[in-house]
């Protein structure tokens, strides 16, 4: 089973970005799992991630970097062992950091899991973001193995914000996409051709 | 935004010289945001009217929440007419992205359930449960 932690600032298009991912994945017959991990105690993603069709184990009330680490280590055992799908898809918080999420795997996870950490940036927020929060914007950047620079469609991706988004993601590579506008096929390749 | 939430003065160089020096503002920004999330239903609706009075309470709840034309976190609602759903995100001020699901707009009147989440790390006191009760009831 292969783990993809998906994080990125609140409204970064996280959860459009996984449910092109969960189709992708479907037209090429994997199965996935999603763990929503929602800071509220009502949630919303999860219902939107349950459109595709995919099994929504809900995290809600606390952020799984921090308050409810261990809710998540103990749903991606039990998904693993109950499921065992080729894929179990993790929809962070918005507020959730990359960097320490890894550490609660490096420290507490098991021993040979596939993890594979995506963060997802909004660069039509981004030059404001990053100027007015550059520690928060930081941490969801590190430990990412792959950033996606999401709705380009909206402001483009300049080679300047992109060499300072890799720079902050510690040189992991960047691709820009429109998660909204872009085929299902293309966001799963993408993440399948740099990650696996 | 005018000003950094922490206020430092860039010359001490701690950016380059120790990149998490201001882990703990982070930490910070997080344990104090601003978090919401409610349900509303109502009876016999017509599903363009209340999907109209969302975007117009979303508009407004923007306006309270932005900095510099940004929110600098998430508005989210969810709009359930059964099997016919209509989900909104607001990121930037007047803006309002919806995105149906196949079944939008179902034929009126229907039952509805409404899901709002605010998220904000700026202005966290501007908007209460009270102000979403008030725009949503």
């Amino acid at each position: 089973m292969h783990l993809l932690l998906f994080g990125g600032f609140l409204g970064s298009g996280k959860t459009t970005v996984i449910n092109r991912v969960l189709r992708g994945m479907s037209a090429e017959g994997f199965a996935a799992a999603v763990v929503e991990n929602e800071i509220g105690a009502v949630g919303i993603d999860d219902a939107l991630i349950s459109q595709t069709g995919v099994q929504v184990t809900p995290l809600f009330g606390g952020c799984v970097c921090c308050q409810i680490a261990g809710d998540l280590l103990t749903a991606v055992e039990k998904i693993e062992v109950q499921l065992a799908p080729d894929f179990l898809v993790v929809e962070m918080t918005g507020l959730a950091l990359m960097d320490e999420i890894r550490e609660v795997f490096a420290r507490y996870g098991r021993p040979g899991l596939m993890l594979h950490t995506i963060s997802v940036v909004d660069i039509a927020r981004w030059s404001k973001l990053v100027r007015a929060m550059e520690p928060m914007v930081r941490h969801q950047l590190a430990g990412a193995d792959l950033v996606l620079v999401n709705k380009v469609d909206v402001v483009p991706a300049g080679a300047r914000e992109m060499e300072q988004i890799s720079q902050l993601a510690g040189g992991a590579p960047c691709h820009g996409l429109s998660a909204r506008l872009e085929a299902d096929t293309a966001v799963w390749s993408l993440v399948q051709e740099a990650l696996l | 935004m005018t000003e950094h939430p922490h206020a430092h003065t860039h010359a001490c160089g701690c950016h380059e010289a120790v990149p998490y020096h201001h882990a703990g503002e982070a930490r910070s920004l997080v344990e104090h945001a601003l978090v919401l999330s409610k349900n509303w239903s109502g009876l016999d609706g017509n599903p363009a009217v209340v999907a109209e009075r969302v975007r117009s309470n979303l508009h407004d709840l923007a306006r309270c929440l932005s900095e510099d034309g940004i929110i600098f976190g998430h508005l989210k609602a969810f709009l359930c007419c059964g099997r016919s759903t209509l989900s909104f995100s607001v990121t930037r001020l007047d803006t309002v992205d919806e995105t149906p699901s196949s079944h939008w707009p179902p034929v009126s009147p229907v039952d509805w359930m409404l899901t709002v989440n605010v998220l904000s790390l700026i202005h966290t006191e501007a908007v209460t449960k009270e102000t979403l009760d008030a725009l949503f009831g």
